[in-house]
This record gives structure tokens, C-alpha cells and sequence, in this order.
């Protein structure tokens, strides 16, 4: 399975759970995605994605002077972000779930991997 | 291996990426450039790699950003709104509204479902026509339908078959290319086929340009006259005849009227008039403006009669008032 495609389909729900944990600029989403173990994904994506949901009404965001570079714009989920995270984090679960069980993944799988 | 990321790379980068957005609108794009610019100045901060070593190709960064950030793929929107406004407006007019109405039609309809299955027929066909304009333009004809090339028909042939073989590759490769792409390719052919038609069809007139006195000098072409400066008649007995017109199979004068020889010597030749005074230069020989009369060089060999009665031909003296078609003086582009 190409990893590549699959993020396309979750990565706003990852941006999304990201900030629910803390606010944080671009380069910072980033840099907590891949430190989270999602390599795959293109920088421009995070980027072209916190565009995406700012401008869809899920983030708010505020500019917080740097003393090294340029002034950074942090974004962090709003009420409507909060929702979506909510209901995105639901249908991710339970698509899962119907995933694993369609794989078997919950008595095949832990059996594979015991011998 | 770090390279240490300078201003100025960054500079450029931001510069193609840019470039790579102009067709976004100026709100949307100075957002996300926006971002980009703090994105490669955290980049370079950290110092690991050139951006495009960390980040890829400026114009892939474009794609990949303002994909992700749900805008209009490259180039698509303004297209869209060009060929869409062209479509309405075509729509409305009653030329328009004739044939909405006419693909209602159940034939009509039948017909434009068909049309995708003729496809491959006209690949094969627009290959061998393609040989057959090149072929036609050098003015090398055919052989039955075969067009020849550099004068052999086996030549052609092959050459026909390999633009058939090409032309049906093209087609089914250009089927497999977005719309947008079809356009740009399909301008860039357009272009390369009309400067080879117009190279060629240079080329052709100069072919044309021998000197054959049955058509008139082409206007651009001033060789019949460069190599033709004068014209002797004889009849069946060797006798120079003089004041003889001479015209096409369509009444039109073959005029002579080179000033030079093939020395560069500057002929001053009389000019001939009909009786209602209207200058003629297809009267032949041309006589010397001194008035005296020239005498041809040569003698030509004495014909053989023919079987039947040969009929001698007969010609109006010099200065004749014989009856002229109306001349033309001015010559008439050969239609080769």
C-alpha cells in the first residue's frame, strides 16, 4: 500500500490532532508530524493544508514576533477545528476498526507475529 | 554534507515558486507566499541540505502546496474561464442555438458517437497526407497515389508508411495527455509544419524559377528574364521571321524584358506598340534600340516536311497592324 496516498486521506486529521495538542506554526506542525513517525508527507502539503483549514474556518491564528527570523504565525484549532476534529477522529476510528477486522488483523495478525 | 543555504538561493527559490502561482489571484497567492517565505527561512535556519536538495523542485513545491491547500491545479482556472466564455458565447448565438437544436437529433447524435471510432482511419490517413503536401510542395507529384520523395516512388512509400506508423502512435500517446498539454503540443506541431510549408514553398519557387516560356516569370522571381533576353523564329525553311508575337494557351503575352545580358551588359531594346499605342514585350526578335536590326546569331537546322500538307505558318511583318489580343503585361505568377 503506498503510504502516500493513505496520508492524503488523514492528513488533516493529523494537522488537526497535532495542534489539538498545541499550538504551533508551519515549520513546527511539520517538524511534530514527522517526530510523530508521519515521514512520507511533502512539506508543502502541511503547509498547503493549515492553509486549507484556516481559510475553511477550523484554525485561528496569530503572529508571534521572533528574535532569530520572521515574525511566525502560530495557528490553533477554534471551535469549528475542535468539531471537526471530533467527528474526522470518528469516522477515522471506525473506518479502522472495520479495516482490522477485515484483515483480521485483531487474531491473524497477532498470531502471524508470535512465531 | 551541509551546504550552508544562502540568501540568494532563497531568493530564487521564492521567485519560481512564485512564478509557478502567477495564475492564482493576487489575495491567494501573496498568502501562501507568505508561508513559503517563513517555510524556507526555517528550512535554510536549519542548514541541512540546498532547498531544493530538502524540499524538491520549486514548481513541484507549487503543485504540492496549492494542491494541498484545495486551489485550482496549475493554468486550469484561466483556461476554464477562457474556453467557457468562448463556449457560452457561441452557445447564445442562433448558430449556436441551430446546432443544440440540430444535436438533439437522434442521427446526429448516433453520428457523434461514431466519431470517436473513425479516429484511428484519420491517423492513418493525416500520415499519408502529410507525405503527399511535402511531397506536393517540392513539386514532386505522385505516382498513382503514391507520393514520390526525392523522386522515387519506393521512397515514398516507405516515408508514407513510416508517417502513417508515426501519425497513429502520436494519436494514441496524445490520447493519454490532458487536454491542456494536447493544446500546447498540438501549437508547437502547428508551428513546425507551417515554417517547413513556408521553407518549402521557397525553396519551390526558385525550383520554378527555369526558364520555361510558357508561363510568365513569377513576379518575385526575375530569372526568366535574367537568362531570356531575346527570342528568334524561324520557319520550316530556316528563315528568321520577325515581329512575331508570342502567347500562352490562354492569350496571355510571354513577355521578355531583361535590360541586361548574360554579361551585364545593359541591352537598350525598342519597345514595340499596337496600334492604339499600348507598349508590348512579346514581340520577337527583340530589335536594338539603335534601330538597327540584328540579325540572329545562329542558323537553325532545316526541318524535314511532314507527311501531310504542312501548312507554313503564316506572320504579320514587323510593325504589322495584325489584330493583338490584349496583352498582358503583367506576368502571371506560375501556378506550379
Amino acid at each position: 500500500v503506498d503510504t502516500t496516498q493513505l496520508l492524503k486521506g488523514v492528513l488533516d486529521l493529523a494537522v488537526l490532532a497535532v495542534l489539538a495538542e498545541e499550538d504551533g506554526y508551519g515549520y513546527d506542525v511539520v517538524r511534530r508530524l514527522r517526530a510523530a513517525g508521519i515521514e512520507e508527507v511533502g512539506d508543502a502539503s502541511v503547509y498547503g493544508t493549515l492553509r486549507r483549514l484556516f481559510t475553511a474556518g477550523n484554525l485561528s491564528s496569530y503572529v508571534v514576533p521572533s528574535e532569530e527570523g520572521p515574525h511566525r504565525k502560530y495557528y490553533g484549532l477554534n471551535a469549528a477545528g475542535r468539531a471537526a476534529l471530533a467527528t474526522q477522529t470518528k469516522s477515522w476510528t471506525g473506518f479502522a476498526e472495520t479495516m482490522d477486522s477485515l484483515l483480521h488483523l485483531d487474531s491473524h495478525f497477532k498470531e502471524e507475529s508470535a512465531k | 554534507v551541509t551546504a550552508p543555504t544562502t540568501a540568494p538561493e532563497i531568493e530564487r527559490y521564492l521567485a519560481a515558486v512564485r512564478a509557478a502561482l502567477a495564475d492564482l489571484s493576487t489575495e491567494d497567492r501573496e498568502d501562501l507566499m507568505e508561508d513559503v517565505a517563513s517555510h524556507l527561512a526555517d528550512v535554510a535556519a536549519e542548514g541541512r541540505g540546498t532547498l531544493e536538495d530538502r524540499l524538491g523542485k520549486p514548481w513541484d513545491y507549487a503543485a504540492e502546496l496549492r494542491s494541498a491547500a484545495g486551489l485550482p491545479v496549475a493554468g486550469r482556472a484561466t483556461r476554464q474561464s477562457w474556453s467557457a466564455g468562448l463556449s457560452a458565447a457561441v452557445a447564445s448565438s442562433p448558430v449556436g442555438r441551430a446546432l443544440a437544436a440540430a444535436s438533439e437529433n437522434r442521427q446526429v447524435r448516433d453520428f457523434r458517437g461514431f466519431l470517436p471510432e473513425l479516429r484511428p482511419g484519420w491517423w492513418v490517413l493525416r500520415g499519408y497526407l502529410a507525405v503527399l503536401l511535402l511531397s506536393a510542395v517540392f513539386g514532386e507529384g505522385s505516382a498513382g497515389i503514391i507520393p514520390r520523395v526525392g523522386n522515387s516512388a519506393l521512397l515514398g512509400l516507405l516515408l508514407t508508411m513510416a508517417a502513417m506508423w508515426g501519425s497513429v502512435r502520436l494519436g494514441r500517446r496524445w490520447q493519454a495527455h490532458p487536454p491542456g498539454k494536447r493544446w500546447a503540443v498540438a501549437g508547437a506541431v502547428t508551428a513546425v509544419v507551417l515554417g517547413v510549408f513556408f521553407l518549402a514553398t521557397g525553396f519551390g519557387f526558385n525550383r520554378s524559377s527555369s526558364p520555361d516560356v510558357y508561363y510568365g516569370p513569377p513576379p518575385e522571381s526575375a530569372s526568366v528574364s535574367d537568362s531570356l533576353t531575346n527570342i528568334y523564329a524561324f520557319d520550316a525553311d530556316g528563315h528568321p521571321l520577325t515581329g512575331v508575337q508570342l502567347f500562352d494557351q490562354d492569350g496571355k503575352a510571354i513577355n521578355v524584358t531583361a535590360s541586361y545580358d548574360a554579361n551585364g551588359n545593359e541591352l537598350h531594346m525598342q519597345r514595340r506598340f499596337t496600334v492604339s499605342g499600348v507598349p508590348v514585350d512579346n514581340v520577337f526578335p527583340r530589335q536594338p534600340a539603335d534601330g538597327i536590326g540584328q540579325a540572329p546569331p545562329f542558323a537553325p537546322p532545316r526541318l524535314a516536311p511532314t507527311a501531310g500538307p504542312s501548312p507554313s505558318p503564316s506572320v504579320a511583318p514587323s510593325g504589322g497592324a495584325s489584330p493583338v489580343p490584349t496583352p498582358t503585361p503583367t506576368p502571371t505568377p506560375s501556378p506550379r
